[in-house]
């Protein structure tokens, strides 16, 4: 039994690792993504910007704009040193926001020049000037900008620019003159634009977590996202992608021996149960090969980030546990559908069902993450075939699961396997001998009563 | 007394509203070479498949080898008629697959597949990809999948399908040469002329029904037409009598059937129309299997049952 078993489950093995599509999943791939990301990051931290030189006109006839926007760029350029993390509350609308000048940026080096001039728009000499790149650009701040709040019936200025600026120079120009715009409010309105920066700057948190031995652990607000959002959903994907790509590849080679005919020389070396037994098995050990590989990548990339202690070892373990979980679960049903039909085109039919079922744990990710121990979470856990998807998503999240439901989710979803798996082995057994019309799903669940 | 090679008792097997096979009892001896006959849907493959343990009957009795196909299944060689191979598989490769699945262990065992690749007239296919081989090939490759592992028992369902006389010769020959050395065959065809050629047993089924289950010479012997065939040189005019012969009839434009008493010897009736009338040819007629089959059809089952049944073989290919 055990010989004829594992010499299926070899053969599938061999066939399936061996080709071309699957030699580029797990080596192909990870070099490509290891190749884009080293390649990236190279030309960002060798990549210089242009300098953003040259005049900038200004018409204002009161002259407060032009005389903020000058001194809008000056401080900037004396911040960038400075530059931190973004921050994005009101402040930033009254004194600029240092990291916008700074990230990935090369020197600026703007001399404003104002424009007196009260027309309804900019002068044709000066549009003139921009034309021939005698000018950056050209800002006209309609009057009503600086006027009474009630009294503006439309927030925008108008920026004219040379035809060879580029669209982070005009962005960078567009930002800085609305800043001065509110600069400029402000001190026609007897306001101190830094005191009033200072006094809206929002302060940030240090947030400890009380852990169970005791300790604290203070984490970033970055951080924690990553805990609750990323990490998981990482997990999971991992997770679904090496299940699914498996259980697809089951359903592959299924669907191939029935449409190659060689079903039954097989069959007459192997019962039904066997040869599926083989295949899930076989299918199961390529899967293993996936996970493994992109598992050993992300972990590879943590170290290179210094943040290998956002996961754990028992994560790990955790992971293999469900990984083998959601596989054969995925493996049964692909193994029943690709047992039914006799080439791809009729197994769609079948797998829209099963599909649909695969995909109730990705849209749950966002309701678990936000609530890993929540209702909905702790239902799910229990209910084939989303347990191992959504378990993955619980205990890669920050917030420990309550220490019951992890052995009784395994306990459960395990149960659940042998259940699937001795269904499909019935429909298995009926459907690899059938020819002709594909079974309804309705049919399939009939085939189960047959002996 | 030797057990018999398969021993089925009472067994019936339904799909649906259709009775593929009923109340069937047959036993095929250890070493004999069994054909099943009957036309397309007579319930062959479906008897096969239930000997294999490939499909299950709803009831009877089925012992193969002294136990079941499941419990014997690497003693068994078996080429269904739905036969394929794995297309971009290499050729050794796949025997080599199918040779470990029926539990084949020996350490020469890719000598023993060239060996073999060479006796079937296949030398240097081994690395070949099955997709890359000709269907006569691939069918070669198909029936050494089957007997690979060196089986007591050779089930070979319609092998000779769609093979070109030279290598169904080759195919024939092979099927003999195992039987000489003690394996049990059967094989089923719905041209019976092909049984005729090498089987020592009949297994005739019609319907799901069988017709027949004994050995070939017994067959004829059953179904002797005690008619004897003459070709003479000059046209026979009436007046003949012979010893032993109870009617003449014309059979095409010069020969006659002269139909034989009974208690005649055949031999002496011979010899005596010899005597009287020269000839180029004469011989003793035997039935053919076609028209034992309809014969026996038509015995059993009316005149237009065996209508039909001539009808369903002579439109075999």
């Amino acid at each position: 039994m055990l010989r004829r078993v594992l010499t299926v489950a070899w053969r599938d093995f061999k066939h399936t690792v061996l080709t071309k599509a699957f030699l580029f999943a797990i080596v192909g791939v990870p070099v490509l993504i290891a190749a884009v990301g080293g390649i990236s990051a190279v030309i960002i931290a060798t990549h210089e910007e242009p300098p953003l030189e040259g005049t900038l006109a200004v018409v204002d006839p009161t002259g407060d704009v032009a005389e903020a926007v000058a001194q809008i760029l000056a401080e900037s350029d004396a911040e960038d040193a400075a530059a931190e993390i973004p921050s994005l509350d009101a402040a930033d609308l009254l004194t600029p926001d240092p990291s916008q000048m700074t990230l990935g940026r090369g020197e600026v080096r703007i001399v404003i020049e104002r424009i007196d001039d009260d027309g309804p728009t900019i002068p044709d000499d000066v549009r003139s000037r921009v034309q021939t790149s005698d000018l950056l650009g050209a800002v006209w701040i309609p009057p009503s900008l600086l006027a009474e709040p009630t009294d503006r019936p439309a927030e925008r200025f108008v920026l004219v620019i040379s035809e060879g600026l580029d669209a982070d120079h005009i962005g960078l120009i567009e930002r800085r003159v609305g800043q001065a715009i509110v600069r400029a409010r402000a001190l026609r309105a007897g306001i101190d634009p830094d005191a009033t920066a200072a006094l809206l700057r929002r302060p940030r948190a240090t947030t400890n977590r009380l852990l169970a031995g005791g300790t604290e652990s203070d984490e970033s607000e970055g951080r924690r996202a990553l805990k609750q959002f990323l990490i998981p959903i990482a997990f999971m994907m991992l997770l679904w992608g090496a299940s699914f790509s498996s259980g697809q590849q089951l359903l592959m080679s299924t669907i191939e021996e029935k449409s190659n005919k060689v079903m039954e020389v097989l069959l007459s070396a192997v019962s039904p149960l066997q040869l599926m037994t083989g295949k899930i098995l076989g299918q199961g050990l390529a899967g293993l090969i996936i996970i493994a590989v992109y598992a050993s990548m992300s972990i590879l990339g943590l170290v290179v980030a210094a943040q290998l202690d956002l996961i754990e070892p028992m994560q790990l373990v955790l992971l293999v546990v469900y990984f083998f979980m959601a596989y054969f679960m995925v493996a049964a049903l692909m193994a029943a559908v690709g047992s039914a039909v006799s080439d791809i085109r009729e197994a769609n039919s079948l797998l829209m069902p099963v599909m649909i079922l695969l995909m109730v744990p990705l849209m749950l990710w966002m309701p678990i993450s936000q609530a890993p121990n929540g209702l909905i979470a702790t239902v799910f856990s229990f209910v084939p075939p989303a347990i191992p998807f959504v378990m993955i998503l619980r205990v890669a999240a920050d917030e420990a699961v309550p220490v019951w439901q992890i052995p009784a989710s395994i306990a459960w979803g395990y149960a659940c396997v042998v259940g699937m798996v001795w269904m499909a082995a019935r429909i298995f057994r009926v459907g690899v001998l059938m020819q002709g019309k594909p079974p309804s799903p309705l049919e399939l669940i009939r085939w189960l009563r047959y002996a | 007394m030797t057990e018999p090679a398969i021993a089925i008792q009472g067994v019936n097997k339904r799909f649906g509203a259709t009775h593929a096979v009923r109340d069937l009892d047959l036993t095929v001896p250890a070493g004999s070479l069994c054909g099943f006959l009957g036309p397309n849907g007579a319930g062959k493959s479906t008897t096969i498949r239930m000997i294999m343990s490939i499909i299950y009957p709803d009831d009877g009795e089925i012992r193969v080898l002294g136990s079941t196909a499941m419990a014997n299944k690497d003693r068994i060689g078996y080429l269904p008629e739905e036969r394929g191979l794995y297309r971009k598989m290499r050729v050794g490769d796949f025997l080599h697959y199918i040779a470990r699945l029926k539990g084949v262990t020996r350490p020469d065992l890719d000598a023993h597949i060239t060996a073999w690749l060479e006796r079937i007239e296949l030398p240097g296919v081994a690395r070949r990809r099955c997709q890359e081989l000709s269907k006569g090939m691939q069918q070669k490759v198909q029936f050494l999948a089957a007997i690979i592992h060196d089986p007591d028992l050779v089930i070979l369902d319609e092998p000779f399908s769609g093979l070109d006389p030279v290598n169904a010769e080759l195919l024939n020959t092979l099927i003999r040469e195992l039987q000489e050395t003690g394996r049990t065959i059967i094989f089923s065809t719905h041209v019976l002329h092909q049984a005729e050629e090498i089987c020592d047993r009949i297994f005739l089924i019609n319907h799901g029904v069988k017709m027949l289950d004994a050995p070939l010479e017994e067959i004829r012997r059953r179904f002797d037409p005690r008619t004897i065939e003459v070709d003479p040189v000059t046209p026979v005019n009436g007046g003949l009598e012979i010893p032993g012969v109870n009617g003449i009839a014309a059979r095409g434009s010069n020969a006659v059937e002269l139909h034989l008493d009974d208690d005649a010897d055949p031999h002496a009736v011979m010899r005596a129309t010899l005597e009287r009338v020269p000839a180029r040819s004469i011989r003793l007629r035997r039935p053919t299997l076609q028209e034992i089959f309809v014969e026996t059809v038509r015995a059993g089952e009316g005149e237009a049952a065996a209508a039909q049944a001539e009808e369903a073989l002579s439109h075999a290919p």
